[in-house]
């Protein structure tokens, strides 16, 4: 009982935020509403306990990601929002895939029956989804995998410094020159 | 199969979601207090951004400095990298029955690769708060 | 256990930790502001009640009768929101937070003195420091004021800088526990002070004192605090990311910064200085109750915060990052190599 309440409460806040992230104007407000969509997603996760999971989610995507992104969209100084135009052609776009995604849902749960019946759940041990699991697959049966994550993670820190800035003086001076350096306070 | 009554959360979390819901309850009072017993009598003046007495001029979201989005980035991805290492570290010792030393060097050959990309902005000095050229020129550290 | 007794004794734990640690919160900055007084030579507050113990509850009914202004500026929403979530975020943290063991009252055991022994344990809280970051950005942001603004830019890239060392200082006790429940940690080190993490033989002492050492200087910055302060360095920031908060939104922010000090202080304690175990096993010391203990700790802590702000000068942002990154990061994964090394040691030699 309580953690059906508990699923409705987060099932319903990840689809207002949700809603949210599409029709909030102000995109610093988008973003925030993809905030709490990633919280209460992590609430669904702790329906299935997969607490570890929950948390990762939360910290990783909440707490990192999104920061980024909030940063992102101060750097670019995007907090005034722009009328968008309804031409006839955006408004056939819309329609279109608004469309298209509802058959593709329709295609998708044409099975489920119209009551709630949960699918068959694959046997899974009361450990999934911790972190002792994870580990344990983690560090013996997908090693190599794990090994290639921290050269991707390398990969992405080097791409992101080098085409973030470029720190030679002679570049920077350059470009103070023709005033495209974000100014420094 | 099971039914839908079977899910749960577990005890804890239960309770820990009551204690956030006091929080919350807590922070409501708060304003509700606030809001019962505040005087009210705003003026333009007043409202105005505080800029030491002086009228504000220009817009208050200025485009900022680029090494913010640098530093955000590089904390991305130590942060995802900090969420490899605690999985491991919280069964450190049993992959050390069942593996051995091999327990060991796996994290080390992780953490040497991230190094590398560590290592790698701080030569090229994009660990810098200062440029280089203007901390020569004794112009002021940025924001 | 009946549900219903379940219930009642959870609601105990709620209502008790709830209005305790909100006590201490009160009368903290008094304690802070006589100390400073102390320090510089001064008397610190002194006309309300006596020794000024009153001044809390005085600032705070003085707090809630002050105009609240949103400048015309401002973006409403989230200009309400940030107190909000910077105090909500703060208070949610102490859920998890073991501060005694399983205590009795009139001859009835209401469990341990910790709200919710989560299996996330510490990770919870670092969930909710991440999110923590929000509330100060948005303060920043949606004041629509330059000060403002840069001090919540600021203190953002300086929490997620030194979260990083935080993270990674925590690491390595949960290597040497095994696990993420912070009951657990407190348990593991039980019968004296020599097996607190901090100087465990354990591990040969050096890992446990570099990771209570980076735990501690993380902290500090993650809180704000000084010598960290930079979010709301008076002397160029006037007042930071709360420059245009007023009355209760103030008084939120305010309450959230001490609510995080406990927190901070109760973390290393749990994490490196046993918890509410005793310093001694023996006979005089066991026998006050444990949550006493782990008051004595944190309060210990509390007056280092407040020590180190009367001592320290506040650093210059560019030394703040180069000492976060150049500094602590390389230390703190130098020093997870390190108790790797010590703990398999210590089993090679079967300690």
């Amino acid at each position: 009982m309580a953690a059906t309440l508990f699923f409705w409460l987060c099932a319903f806040l990840a689809f207002f935020f949700g809603l949210g992230v599409i029709v909030a104007r102000n995109p610093m407000h988008s973003a925030l509403s993809l905030v709490m969509t990633f919280v209460a997603s992590a609430g669904l996760f702790l329906l299935l306990h997969a607490e570890f999971l929950a948390w990762i989610l939360i910290i990783v995507y909440s707490g990192a990601v999104m920061v980024l992104m909030i940063f992102v969209i101060s750097l670019l100084n995007l907090q005034r929002d722009e009328p968008i135009e309804f031409t006839a052609a955006r408004r056939w776009g819309v329609a279109f895939v608004v469309v298209f995604a509802a058959a593709l849902l329709i295609y998708l749960f044409r099975d489920a029956s119209v009551g709630f019946t949960y699918p068959p759940k694959p046997a899974i041990s009361a450990e999934w989804g911790s972190a002792k699991a994870i580990a344990t697959d983690l560090f013996t049966r997908y090693l190599l995998p794990f090994e290639l994550a921290s050269v991707l993670l390398t990969a992405a820190v080097i791409g992101a410094v080098v085409i973030a800035r470029k720190p030679d003086p002679n570049e920077i001076n350059g470009m103070e020159s023709t005033g495209e350096e974000p100014s420094n306070q | 199969m099971e039914t839908p009554s079977e899910i749960s959360v577990s005890l804890e979390f239960s309770i820990a979601l009551i204690f956030i819901l006091t929080a919350v309850v807590f922070v409501g009072g708060n304003l509700i207090l606030n809001r019962l017993f505040r005087p009210r009598n705003p003026y333009p003046e007043k409202n105005s951004t505080y800029e030491c007495g002086e009228h504000s001029v220009g817009s208050p979201w200025i485009r900022f400095n680029i090494r913010y989005y640098i530093i955000a980035i590089l904390f991305l991805i130590f942060d995802v990298e900090v969420l490899f290492i605690i999985p491991w570290a919280v069964q450190f010792k049993k992959l050390y029955e069942s593996l051995g030393i091999l327990a060991f060097f796996e994290m080390f050959v992780f953490l040497l690769i991230l190094g590398l990309g560590l290592a790698y902005c701080w030569v090229k000095g994009h660990l810098e708060w200062v440029l280089k050229d203007r901390k020569a020129a004794g112009s002021n550290p940025g924001i | 256990m009946t549900e219903l007794s379940l219930a009642i004794y959870a609601a105990v734990r709620i209502g008790v930790i709830f209005s305790a640690v909100m006590t201490v919160v009160a009368f903290l900055p008094w304690i802070e502001r006589k100390l400073i007084g102390r320090f510089q030579q001064r008397f610190g507050p002194y006309r309300v009640g006596p020794h000024g113990i009153l001044q809390p509850i005085a600032d705070s009914i003085k707090l809630v009768f002050k105009e609240d202004i949103i400048p015309n500026n401002a973006d409403r929403v989230l200009f309400v929101l940030a107190p909000t979530l910077a105090l909500i975020t703060a208070v949610m943290n102490l859920a998890v937070i073991p501060f005694g063991p399983t205590f009795e009252l009139f001859g009835i055991s209401f469990g341990a003195v910790q709200v919710a022994d989560v299996n996330v344990g510490i990770l919870y809280i670092f969930g909710f420091a991440s999110l923590g970051v929000y509330s100060l950005f948005l303060a920043g942001w949606s004041s629509g004021n330059k000060y403002s603004l840069l001090g919540g830019l600021r203190s953002s890239a300086q929490m997620f800088s030194y979260e990083l060392s935080l993270g990674l200082s925590v690491v390595t006790v949960l290597m040497a526990v095994g696990d993420f429940k912070l009951s657990e940690i407190v348990l593991s080190q039980e019968g004296g002070f020599w097996n607190w993490w901090i100087v465990s033989p354990k591990w040969f002492v050096i890992p446990g004192l570099l990771g209570f050492f980076l735990l501690l200087v993380s902290a500090f910055a993650e809180t704000n605090r000084l010598p960290f302060d930079l979010p709301e360095a008076e002397t160029e920031l006037v007042a930071g990311y709360h420059t245009e908060y007023s009355s209760m939104k103030f008084a939120m922010f305010f309450m959230a910064e001490y609510i995080n000090m406990i927190v901070a202080s109760s973390i290393v304690t749990t994490l490196f200085l046993g918890g509410w175990h005793a310093p001694l096993p023996y006979e005089p010391f066991v026998l006050a109750p444990g949550w006493m203990w782990f008051a004595a700790k944190v309060f210990v802590l509390l007056f280092l915060f407040i020590w180190v702000r009367a001592t320290l000068p506040r650093f210059r942002y560019d030394q703040l990052m180069n000492f976060g990154w150049k500094f602590m990061l390389p230390l703190a994964l130098f020093n997870i190599f390190l108790a790797a090394c010590c703990l398999l040691l210590a089993d090679r030699f079967a300690l």
